[in-house]
């Protein structure tokens, strides 16, 4: 479309007056515009978009903009890129921006399990004492489902 | 997959009866296969390889005792979606898309979410008694998930999640609690003192958008660079904090027996049987006088099983589905909550 008011340039901006108690609309060249305010430049969006925000992750092409928007990563290497952003923010809310823990492993619940597995072992046979058989039903299923843990874990 | 069936079902998780204030608490671990982006960036085909892949492994896993259902979301009937997303098998995000496919098991209690926001929700669900061995048992899980996907995970930053407060373990673990007392007599300042120190804040009941209802309200912390144990005692002690709130505010009850209280738990249960229309707030609202009447032993002939019955069968959808109610018929819908809330009644009766 054509500037409303030079009729040459391409219409860029839409421009809303308010003349005499009505809303006028114009569609007009990024110049006439400029003129018709008074001067007030006109500033193109993206020179008001700041230079960082267009940060992409090279994997995925998410931009720190895409990710400010929604809140969510593209994939593991977005965080190569968009981490320190967000870092600082974290800080603020829980007082922390660093994981000290490491992976979860198998062999670090190995312990765990086979402790388990002695208590409950102990339990059934006080159970089949008393005669409480339906607690005793729990018990050896539970003892049935962590003997088929142990087994994945080795 | 009988769908009447999953409606009629009290899930395993959620049989307790002996009036606990905290009524279940849910372990969530979120995951990501390592050298793939996160589903919101997949295309269809490999959406689809990651889901055969975590099939392959999770199927064995000892946790379903063989024993679990396998639902592809795009291929089910809309109502069976409803019904899962209503009982928290199928969260918000897997209502809108594409490829979401889930495994869970009868009892309710194991539930893997594939390609929702992240390629894997592993899901424990659990009694209040079973917090702690739940959570063990849910990382052991989530350690054989990893020793055979190989997850994504970053030193210093964690395992990495599409959303970033999942960092850390990048797991969250809710709680569903029941706490009239605090309401009725308007401690709400000191529970939110407690869930304020411990970064505990409120969702919506079973993750879905539905608003806390009643006295029943859950919570939910997200690890956020935690730990597992870090997550982990932050919740319990916040759960034991409003514990202990509420039976002290309910021995206050129990010992002054304020008018107004009583007044609510007999207007409640009169309402429940015999109003014609319930809709699902004002229900939920006087189920909830009504369980503090019946735990504080106003109300004695009625077996507390009935709330575990009721909470998810009066759901929209559990009763669109159950008595064929048409979508937008909304007084129809209510008037099968409150034939269902009196037949429940009447099944749960007994003498003391």
């Amino acid at each position: 479309m054509l500037c409303n008011r030079c009729n040459k340039r391409e219409a860029e901006i839409t421009f809303k007056e308010y003349v005499e108690g009505n809303i006028v609309t114009l569609f007009l060249c990024r110049e006439c515009a400029e003129e018709l305010a008074n001067g007030v430049r006109v500033i193109p969006e993206e020179e008001m978009i700041p230079q960082e925000t267009l940060i992409k992750c090279r994997v995925c092409g998410t931009s720190l903009r895409d990710f400010r928007n929604k809140f969510l990563m593209g994939c593991s290497t977005c965080y190569e890129y968009f981490l320190p952003y967000f870092q600082e923010v974290f800080h603020k809310i829980v007082h922390r921006s660093y994981f000290n823990g490491d992976r979860l492993k198998t062999e670090n619940f190995t312990q765990f399990v086979e402790s388990e597995l002695q208590k409950l072992k102990q339990a059934l046979e006080e159970l089949k004492e008393r005669e409480e058989f339906k607690e005793a039903i729990k018990v050896r299923d539970r003892i049935k489902k962590l003997e088929n843990i142990l087994k994945w874990i080795s | 997959m009988d769908i009447l069936k999953i409606i009629e079902r009290v899930p395993d998780f959620f049989s307790e009866t002996n009036g606990n204030i905290v009524q279940f608490v849910v372990y969530k671990y979120y995951r990501n296969i390592d050298g793939y982006k996160f589903p919101y960036k997949l295309s269809v085909q490999e959406l689809n390889q990651i889901r055969d892949k975590v099939i392959e492994v999770a199927k064995e896993l000892p946790m379903w005792e063989n024993n679990y259902s396998l639902v592809e979301i795009q291929q089910v009937a809309a109502e069976l979606t409803m019904i899962l997303y209503e009982r928290g098998i199928l969260g918000a995000e897997g209502l809108q898309k594409r490829n979401v496919t889930l495994i869970f098991d009868e009892s309710e209690r194991h539930i893997i979410r594939i390609n929702e926001r992240d390629h894997i929700k592993l899901i424990f669900r659990g009694a209040y008694s079973e917090m702690h061995e739940i959570g063990e048992e849910s990382q052991i899980y989530a350690a054989l998930l990893d020793k055979t996907l190989n997850f994504a995970f970053k030193e210093g930053v964690g395992y990495l999640t599409s959303s970033p407060r999942y960092l850390g373990h990048a797991l969250s673990i809710s709680a569903l609690v029941h706490i009239p007392a605090i309401f009725l007599l308007g401690q709400i300042q000191n529970f939110s003192q407690i869930l304020q120190k411990n970064l505990i804040v409120l969702s919506g009941l079973m993750d879905t958008a539905i608003q806390t209802y009643g006295a029943f309200v859950q919570l939910k912390i997200t690890s956020f660079f935690d730990t597992f144990s870090e997550t982990m005692s932050k919740m319990a002690s916040a759960l034991e904090e409003i514990v202990e709130l509420e039976n002290q505010l309910r021995n206050l009850i129990y010992a002054d027996r304020p008018v107004e209280v009583e007044d609510r738990i007999y207007k409640s249960y009169a309402i429940l049987q015999s109003a014609r229309l319930l809709s699902l707030m004002e229900t939920y609202e006087h189920l909830s006088n009504l369980r503090i009447g019946v735990d504080l032993g106003y109300i004695k002939e009625i077996h507390p099983g009935f709330f575990n019955e009721v909470f998810f069968r009066i759901l929209p959808y559990h009763i669109k589905v159950y008595y064929g109610v048409s979508e937008d018929d909304l007084n129809k819908e209510a008037e099968m909550r409150a034939l269902l809330i009196q037949e429940l009644l009447d099944k749960y009766h007994y003498e003391g």
